[in-house]
């Protein structure tokens, strides 16, 4: 290794000394100072400016400009955050190192991986790492729709090794810029908001998503129970249209008068009654616009 | 065979590209649903891949939009607005009235050997609920599907964890309109015994007089009424038109069931 070394010095101080030497007899090198200055020149024109004057893309807006760096985000989530809160300087570890909040009470396993999410390397310590994939341990977060259709590998979005802890302020995955370095390589522009769709999803049938995601919880339940009803009123009715008719069309049974009999009272107490008082009063209206 | 006319060329048009568009729109989004499985990847090799059977139900999408908003200024020529309020809630019109509800009630009785059949007017309440679930399901699975078609555009608009939802929104409501034109809608109109093998009058436009006056008597007393029966009377389609509306009918019904039982057959998939 050292030999290279000198080897590498005492080659380059040898080119150095020939040019030197070379420079008075020579003026070659300024043909080629010149050429260099052309050829900057053209790519100030071509490349340079530009790219200069367009505007940024969604995505670069992180690194642009601060007023419009969250902007983005505010205007869709109408969430502002005013400060930004850089990690603090003692070292973070696993064991206690982030002040406890006591506002927030987790359960023990959840609350060491919501301190992995703040880590550098957030799997800082475990043991026989090196021997796992992330599947091994994380079987639920490959059930998703960019592995499965895109065939997108954990590490496109998580990184290489170390992978950092999604929490963590300088980690591509921090939520403020992982629209930029994450998303938009394959989601032209995309923004903060973008970036906040759950890639890892819940499923929405679990009682568990009630918690982590509420919305998708209720809305999923609420459109199963549009579906559900539709079924459930118009099979039967559809199974036994199909079956009467075949018996002739008068035929009626015995508790015909019962029926006949609970519908004329469901009809006069319910419905027709208020309907007409409706009817009153909506008619009484339009008469005396009539007279006007 | 007398016959009367029921539904004018345009609204038979209307159905007609709505029957293509949706089984499109069923065959590309089922190919997509359950592109992990076997079958769906046989389904998608019709339209040349997963994303060539994307952009095929992207592009129907929009028609089928487009052929919403051509539906609703249809409908808005077509309303006499001199009589406006009663055009609308009258008898001719698809909007649900009060009657419905009781005919519905009486109609189960019917089917229950309890009462007597109700007496049906122009649409009867199947017919209605039919019409507005497709009006429902277009605005619910277009509007989700404009959204999805560019998320990074919309999600300026809302938060980005707003797209989880409306997929799971889309992928329910295009579940329900397939299973229930499958199982409710054809059987209703096509398959039970009073309009087996197939009831013409969407494709020829016209039902038989006796056969109407029999399941809708109302309305048929009503135009007797105003006299203007015999101005609605038309002759029956040719023969070999009638052999194509069946063939083209029954190959839409079969592809359908095609679809709904091989949806049933690969639902393991989806999850494992």
């Amino acid at each position: 290794m050292r030999n290279n070394w000198l080897l590498r010095d005492h080659t380059f101080g040898a080119v150095i000394s020939r040019r030197r030497n070379n420079c008075h007899k020579n003026p070659a090198w300024l043909w080629s100072v010149i050429v260099f200055m052309i050829g900057l020149f053209l790519l100030v024109i071509f490349f340079i400016l530009p790219a200069s004057f367009q505007k940024p893309a969604w995505a670069q807006k992180e690194v642009t400009s601060k007023p419009y760096r969250y902007s983005e985000r505010e205007m869709s989530t109408r969430s502002y955050e005013r400060y930004e809160v850089k990690p603090r300087t003692y070292p973070v570890s696993v064991r206690g190192g982030i002040p406890h909040r006591e506002t927030i009470t987790l359960s023990p396993i959840a609350e060491k991986v919501r301190r992995r999410k703040y880590l550098a390397d957030s799997h800082w310590g475990l043991k026989f790492y090196n021997r796992l994939t992330c599947i091994k341990c994380h079987p639920q977060q490959a059930r998703n729709l960019h592995a499965q259709r895109a065939k997108i590998t954990c590490r496109q979005c998580h990184g290489p090794e170390p992978i950092a802890g999604i929490n963590h302020y300088y980690s591509k995955m921090y939520p403020r810029r992982r629209h930029a370095f994450i998303c938009a390589k394959c989601h032209e522009g995309a923004n903060a908001s973008f970036a906040t769709y759950v890639v890892h999803e819940p499923s929405p049938i679990a009682g568990s998503t009630r918690e982590s995601f509420p919305l998708l919880f209720y809305i999923f339940w609420m459109m199963a129970a549009i579906a559900v009803g539709t079924f459930a009123a118009f099979i039967p009715h559809t199974v036994v249209w199909g079956l009467r008719e075949f018996l002739p069309d008068k035929y009626l049974s015995r508790s015909r008068q019962h029926f006949a009999g609970f519908m004329r009272v469901l009809r006069e107490l319910l419905l027709d009654k208020y309907l007409s008082r409706l009817r009153l009063r909506f008619a009484g209206g339009r008469e005396k616009n009539d007279q006007d | 065979m007398t016959r009367i006319k029921r539904f004018p060329p345009a609204q038979r048009l209307f159905h007609l590209l709505l029957m293509l568009s949706f089984l499109t729109q069923a065959a590309t989004g089922l190919s997509r649903l359950y592109i992990e499985t076997e079958w769906g990847r046989f389904l998608a090799s019709f339209f040349g891949g997963y994303n060539q059977a994307t952009t095929i139900h992207w592009w129907v999408g929009l028609f089928m939009l487009a052929l919403l908003g051509v539906h609703v200024l249809y409908i808005l020529f077509r309303i006499d607005w001199r009589m406006f309020p009663k055009a609308v809630y009258g008898p001719d019109s698809l909007l649900p009235r009060k009657e419905d509800f009781f005919q519905a009630l009486q109609h189960v009785g019917w089917l229950l050997g309890k009462r007597e059949s109700p007496r049906f007017d122009r649409w009867g309440y199947w017919e209605k609920f039919d019409y507005l679930a497709v009006f429902w399901g277009i605005n619910i699975l277009g509007g989700t599907g404009i959204i999805l078609y560019n998320p990074v555009f919309f999600s300026h608009f809302m938060p980005g964890w707003v797209l989880n939802v409306l997929l799971w929104v889309h992928r329910i409501e295009a579940v329900l309109a397939i299973a229930h034109v499958t199982t409710i809608h054809f059987f209703i109109g096509h398959l039970r015994r009073h309009n087996f093998p197939m009831d013409l009058a969407m494709f020829e436009g016209s039902v038989d007089l006796e056969k109407a006056r029999h399941e809708r008597p109302a309305w048929i007393e009503r135009m007797e009424q105003k006299g203007n029966l015999h101005t609605s009377m038309v002759s029956r389609a040719p023969f070999p038109l009638r052999i194509v509306y069946y063939c083209y009918g029954y190959t839409i019904i079969l592809c359908f069931i095609y679809l709904f039982i091989n949806g049933l057959a690969n639902a393991r998939g989806l999850f494992g």
